[in-house]
């Protein structure tokens, strides 16, 4: 299978193979499953940085691209499609209104310069992606402005500029020199470009008129509209990738090694009929975009669309499928059959080699298998498990060294709704420290004794119950979990009370909070973690 | 395949009193199917070690494909040898080759092995083989009445044998009864109608270590046509 694009393979839990329709079917590679489960754990900020490394503008792709992932999502043949348009959208007008201070720039360690001619969608990406690799990249555009056919032909109250200035600046913020006015023929020429010292020159002057192009030269490369014809917004970014790809081809002198196979998470409808007839999808309808109205404002201009609120985008984000994000890495897997014996769903089998492989046309993404591997050969490749102990770590780092610190694992996905997950944060007592975990199924007993490790006085697990839960048995393996590692700490000599499981439900939020106090001030009876006395 | 369990924790802290710097090897074969000796377990073991024993130590983690194999564990020499101790996560056969090959440094057992069995279900292990070195099941419908029989008769089962369980416990089934039901199902019951003799025990463990040679293996250069 090969997608349109180059995508990423390498992720923070390894190398993967299996790639979402969502984002095969994206022109420009985002990571579309991940920027929807970080806003699904409300993880907004982070959403949007992933967004933007493969689409810098992601302000306007939110509101008017075609949305190709969406006619391939999965979830479209259950009953609709994730609305990853408008979750796009929601995490741009995030970053947009909190104003965050842009990343730090790339450190220039390559010495050829990069010229690209044209600071539309395409020149703009190619600018962003080159200037990422390390080279010193200038942009050079013909009108006052960059932004080309966004500032020209779209209508404001479908793409309010304020944004598209947003989405340039950050570009721009990435050390990228832009010259305005400055048109090729007019104001410069190729071979004083080459006399300059650009070692590669990038032509993306887009294509409002037709004309012809003379044969290219060495180091001087034309990409977009100028070259292909009129193209989709999401299409010249793909081409602004495909371009900085060649013009770094060419400047380090040979192609960068090829990708291994992909594998698309494609899955049948019929599946997906079975899981819904079994009750392990449940219909939930796509959050419909509130429109303008007489009292509405948005952005300053009035857009017909006035955007998700942050309810609405993480219950939309929570639909997701989460389709292919578990995966055997075969190199470490030693195929003793703990995922195909513990996954409810039946979906690891032993392949006609004797291999044990996690079909991705199936996988539902609990989790239950990478959390029982004994030898972590299960990758979970989406935002949430790579980052747990970090989480813990940075919680314990801010505690308050007088009062016992306890660390309240819960699940960042069932119960709680995000205006209760507020409520939940601002009801605990100042010694405890929320950490989410996207389905506590995927803890495994090494993170709990962990926690100890890193200065936890206590641990209070809250898995959702029953119906809150989104998986089969997601809760009950957290409690397996619990058990065992209160034997290990009672085998310690902590004392199994340090590590308590409380069920967490959406009814009955009021009851867990108190239920929680009773909790935490008994753990505060049993004083400090013997752990420090002894360090 | 091998089945291992971790040693009590507290013996393992008294185990390492002495060193400093401690090496906890694991083993990604068998004792990784049976839950004991998986990179997993070598990251909870060296967790609860800190926890408990954490003190002025430094714990080191590594987990090798098979630790019965020079050839992975010395992929592993430096890690190994700039170790005070290591404790090895591996089955027996393990800890033996690590020993033999790191004269200079103490290996002690994080696991006990505790037989050669099989996993029905996940949790559950059984043994099913002893080794004996003179496999006789084909008399006894492929069940083994030395690994299965408390007492490894040969000729049926004892007086214990009672509603199809062992007199040693009620959750174990006397293995003569489930021979004697699996050849009726298929139709051999005349197998039984032999006496076997008193049997040689050294294929076993009676005379010592054993080994084997396969000198069809062992050729040192490449042998001309």
């Amino acid at each position: 299978m090969t997608p349109p694009q180059a995508l990423e393979t390498s992720t923070p839990a390894g190398t993967r193979q299996v790639i979402p329709p969502c984002e095969m079917a994206c022109p420009a590679g985002i990571r579309v499953r991940d920027y929807v489960a970080l806003i699904a754990q409300g993880r907004f900020q982070e959403a949007i940085s992933l967004i933007r490394k493969r689409m810098p503008l992601a302000s306007a792709c939110g509101r008017i691209c075609y949305h190709p992932c969406e006619q391939e999502c999965n979830r479209g043949l259950v009953e609709e499609p994730i609305g990853i348009m408008h979750l796009k959208r929601f995490a741009s007008d995030f970053e947009f209104f909190h104003n965050p201070p842009p990343p730090p720039p790339p450190l220039k360690t390559k010495k050829q310069r990069v010229a690209i001619i044209g600071a539309g969608p395409c020149g703009l990406t190619a600018a962003q992606d080159l200037a990422g690799e390390g080279y010193p990249v200038a942009l050079f555009e013909a009108l006052a402005f960059a932004g080309g056919t966004l500032r020209l032909a779209i209508a404001r109250y479908r793409l309010p500029q304020a944004l598209v200035d947003w989405d340039i600046e950050m570009v721009l913020s990435q050390d990228i020199e832009l010259k305005t006015n400055t048109a090729l023929g007019r104001d410069l020429s190729l071979p004083e470009l080459q006399q300059e010292g650009y070692g590669a020159i990038l032509l993306a002057t887009g294509a409002d008129r037709s004309r012809k192009l003379s044969r290219p030269e060495a180091g001087i490369f034309a990409e977009g509209d100028m070259a292909f014809g009129h193209m989709w917004t999401v299409e010249a970014v793909a081409a602004g990738h495909r371009a900085a790809r060649t013009l770094s081809e060419h400047l380090a002198g040979g192609p960068p090694a090829p990708a291994g196979p992909l594998r698309e998470a494609r899955r049948p409808a019929e599946e997906l009929d079975s899981r819904v007839v079994r009750g392990q999808i449940r219909i939930r309808p796509r959050s419909t975009m509130p429109l303008w109205q007489k009292s509405g404002e948005a952005l300053g201009v009035a857009e017909i669309e006035v955007g998700y609120s942050e309810e609405m985008a993480i219950a939309e984000a929570r639909r997701c499928l989460c389709c292919g994000s578990a995966e055997i890495d075969p190199e470490t897997c030693i195929s003793c059959l703990t995922c195909l014996r513990v996954c409810p769903y039946e979906v690891p089998v032993i392949d006609g080699q004797g291999l044990v492989r996690i079909r991705e046309d199936r996988c539902q993404a609990c989790g239950i298998c990478v959390g029982e591997c004994p030898v972590k050969a299960i990758a979970y490749t989406m935002p949430g498990l790579e980052d747990l102990v970090p989480q813990m770590e940075a919680a314990l780092r801010e505690r308050d060294p007088q009062a016992p610190a306890v660390i309240a694992l819960y699940c960042s996905y069932g119960a709680l709704d995000p205006s209760s997950a507020t409520e939940f944060h601002r009801s605990l007592p100042p010694s405890v420290m929320p950490v989410p975990v996207p389905c506590l199924a995927k803890i495994d007993v090494a993170h709990l004794v962990k926690a100890f490790e890193l200065g936890a006085d206590g641990v209070v697990v809250a898995a959702c119950t029953g119906e809150d839960c989104q998986f089969d048995r997601g809760s009950l393996w957290a409690q397996q979990r619990v058990n065992i590692a209160r034997r290990v700490l009672g085998e310690m000599g902590l004392g199994e009370e340090r590590l308590r499981m409380q069920s967490l439900s959406a009814q009955g939020f009021a009851q867990f909070g108190s239920d929680l106090a009773k909790t935490i001030e008994s753990m505060g009876e049993l004083g400090p973690s013997p752990i420090k006395a002894r360090s | 395949m091998i089945k291992a369990q971790h040693k009590p924790l507290d013996k393992i802290v008294e185990m390492i009193a002495d060193y400093r710097k401690v090496l906890i090897l694991g083993c990604e074969t068998c004792v990784a199917v049976c839950f004991a000796g998986g990179r997993k377990e070598v990251e909870l073991m060296a967790s609860m070690l800190r926890l408990t024993n954490g003190s002025g130590k430094e714990f080191l983690e590594e987990s090798v494909k098979r630790q019965c194999e020079l050839e992975f564990i010395d992929e592993f020499k430096e890690l190994i040898e700039g170790a005070d101790a290591v404790v090895s996560i591996a089955c027996g056969v393990g800890m033996n080759v690590m020993a033999e090959r790191f004269p200079d440094t103490p290996v002690l057992p994080g696991n006990n092995t505790v037989f050669m069995g099989a996993s029905p279900e996940l949790g559950k292990f059984d043994e099913r083989c002893v080794a004996c070195g003179d496999c006789v099941i084909h008399l006894t419908g492929g069940l083994c009445p030395i690994a299965r029989c408390a007492k490894h008769l040969f000729n049926g089962p004892c007086g214990g044998s009672e509603g199809g369980r062992c007199e040693i416990s009620q959750d174990v089934p006397c293995i003569w009864q489930m021979i004697y039901d699996r050849l009726s199902r298929l139709g051999q019951l005349d197998s039984l109608e032999e006496i076997q003799g008193v049997r040689d025990w050294c294929t076993n463990d009676a005379s010592g270590p054993r080994q084997f040679i396969r000198e069809d293996l062992q050729v040192e250069s490449p042998v001309s046509p």
